[in-house]
């Protein structure tokens, strides 16, 4: 009989896990990620150093039609935005100048973000909005239609290293979009690797502007490149791989430059180190297993150290502790990284709280900052997060 | 060994791995592409290790066990008596993965992660142990207790037992 489960049990096993893998978009999401987790290390610690009131602003896009998932709707036309790429909303901030108005503003206050894209011309399952050293920007995980001229090399690895694409499947595909004044610094979200080739250019239009579309290409992957300026004064960038330049374009035709959005947490911070000020704020959307899961980050700090909070919308399971902080242990081999980890994991009344540190900050800082959190507003309803999560 | 390399080669494995260990496709590979892209920025650090290979997995299990990524509401319901398709029939072998599948996924955490790691990754008690940081003996504890289960819920003529019957085992 215990052979016999045993055997069984294999069979289960790889009944269930043996089925075709898609490498290349396994790999572009990891690039994509990675390099956005680089540049955050890579900024974090230069705004933190040369005193930059950097900021990882996250703003959704803010449409009074559009829909927060998890609940509120807020106009009409609510539907799941990974069936039509609406996105969900930040609350508005109709008294705050957008792009449009006062490009002078954008990337300078970590509380609001002044462009967005309300909905997208295909589903997006994930996005993150953000702003960091006076970048604001977005990234959209997307679902594309699969076939697409000029999409780039696409490989499908199963098996047996030779499974060919289901009909009517989707490439799934980030793309990140970045505004910043003057021009968008080269570290960014989707940056250029720095053993790319530039193999194209040409000029395009985008809406009314006239723009430059590059070609990079590293080991037969081609990563694209939009330029323009949407206002006097400002540079957007809009770059994918996978995504061909007529995508990233339609794409970029459905940035609003007219509408400013408030970024916020479901939280307060009201203890924080001397002289530290709010350096950033994110939030990031997901959509997974029928719902939707949200983060935000607040960063505060000042110059040479910032301490950075995160909170999900997913609730601590009840078995967890909910009230009291516990440290957790470490999520990765110690010996490598232990900088990468978090340095506090803890529920704060039933929602799981990230803590890290940069600079030179310590404990201390990080203690005092845990000890000041409250609560404020639903995790899933921005529009009751604080309108100034530091007051 | 670069980056891209390791996840063309060996990524599809990762994700196969985080699918039996999440029981979701979708959140595997958002898992999986999750830990590679915090691998990324110290790639070169993780290379010189001497197993990257566990490192993953071990980056990879601890990430399915973060309060993040843990199911709230988890999912356990064994097939109805009526539904079993019966031995030699077309479906059998089919509803049987399914059923032990059923049966796996409503074990804890650990004792799951053990049973997939040892007999879908292949892989000793040593290199289990490395990967969910604790002791071959826990590990071996953890498999000796996942199989108990899984042979009590295995009835005589070889199909998974329904819930009410194993309740009725207990009251007896």
């Amino acid at each position: 009989m215990s052979y016999e489960v045993e055997n069984r049990l294999t069979v289960a096993l790889r009944g269930r896990a043996d089925h075709e893998v898609d490498a290349d978009t396994l790999l572009r999401g990891a690039l994509t990620r990675g390099r956005m987790r680089q540049r955050h290390g890579r900024l974090g610690v230069a705004v933190v150093a040369a005193g930059l009131a950097g900021t990882i602003v996250a703003v959704l896009a803010a449409a009074p039609q559009t829909v927060w998932p998890g609940g509120r709707q807020s106009g009409p036309g609510g539907g799941l935005p990974a069936d039509h790429g609406v996105l969900p909303a930040l609350a508005a901030a109709p008294e705050a100048p957008a792009a449009a108005d006062r490009a002078d503003l954008v990337g300078v206050d970590p509380r609001i973000l002044r462009f967005a894209v309300v909905e997208a011309p295909w589903p997006v399952s994930a996005a993150t909005w953000g702003s960091l050293g006076g970048v604001e920007s977005m990234l959209l995980y997307l679902s594309l239609p699969e076939s697409s001229p000029g999409a780039g090399p696409r490989r499908e690895v199963g098996i047996a290293d030779a499974v060919a694409g289901e009909p009517g499947a989707t490439r799934q595909s980030f793309v990140a979009i970045e505004l910043a004044q003057g021009r968008v610094p080269e570290v960014a979200y989707a940056g250029i690797s720095p053993g790319a080739e530039l193999t194209g250019e040409r000029q395009v239009r985008i809406g009314a502007r006239s723009g430059t579309a590059q070609e990079w290409s590293e080991r037969g992957y081609v990563q694209r490149v939009l330029r323009w300026n949407p206002v006097d004064g400002l540079e957007m960038r809009v770059t994918s791989t996978g995504v061909s330049t007529d995508e990233l374009v339609a794409l970029a035709e459905s940035v609003r430059l007219d509408q400013a959005t408030r970024c916020s947490a479901p939280v307060r911070v009201t203890a924080l180190p001397p002289q530290a000020r709010l350096l950033g704020c994110q939030s990031a959307w997901r959509w997974a297993n029928g719902r939707a899961l949200t983060t935000a980050t607040l960063t505060v700090g000042r110059d040479g150290a910032a301490v950075g909070i995160t909170i999900g919308s997913d609730p601590v399971p009840a078995a967890s502790p909910t009230t009291e902080p516990t440290v957790l242990p470490s999520g990765t081999l110690p010996a490598l990284d232990p900088s990468a980890d978090p340095a506090l994991t803890y529920g704060l009344e039933g929602h799981r709280v990230d803590v890290t540190v940069t600079g030179a900050y310590g404990h201390a800082e990080v203690g005092q900052v845990r000890a000041g959190l409250r609560r404020a507003g639903d995790p899933t309803d921005p529009s009751s997060w604080p309108t100034d999560p530091l007051r | 060994m670069t980056f891209e390399e390791y996840v063309i080669a060996r990524g599809p494995a990762l994700v196969r791995l985080a699918r039996l260990l999440t029981g979701d496709d979708h959140r595997a590979e958002d898992l999986t592409q999750d830990v590679l892209a915090r691998a990324y920025p110290r790639w070169a650090r993780i290379c010189r290790a001497d197993h990257p290979d566990l490192y993953l997995r071990r980056m990879l299990v601890n990430a399915r066990n973060s309060w993040w990524r843990r199911r709230v509401n988890r999912e356990l319901s064994l097939p109805a008596v009526d539904d079993r398709a019966l031995p030699g029939d077309p479906g059998a072998d089919a509803a049987d993965r399914d059923a032990m599948w059923r049966l796996i996924s409503a074990l804890p955490e650990r004792q799951r992660a053990v049973l997939v790691l040892r007999f879908y990754e292949d892989l000793d008690d040593t290199a289990i142990a490395t990967i969910l940081g604790c002791s071959p003996v826990t590990v071996r504890t953890h498999a000796m207790r996942a199989l108990s289960t899984l042979r009590d819920r295995v009835g005589h003529a070889g199909w998974p037992v329904p819930e009410p019957v194993l309740h009725e085992r207990g009251r007896g």
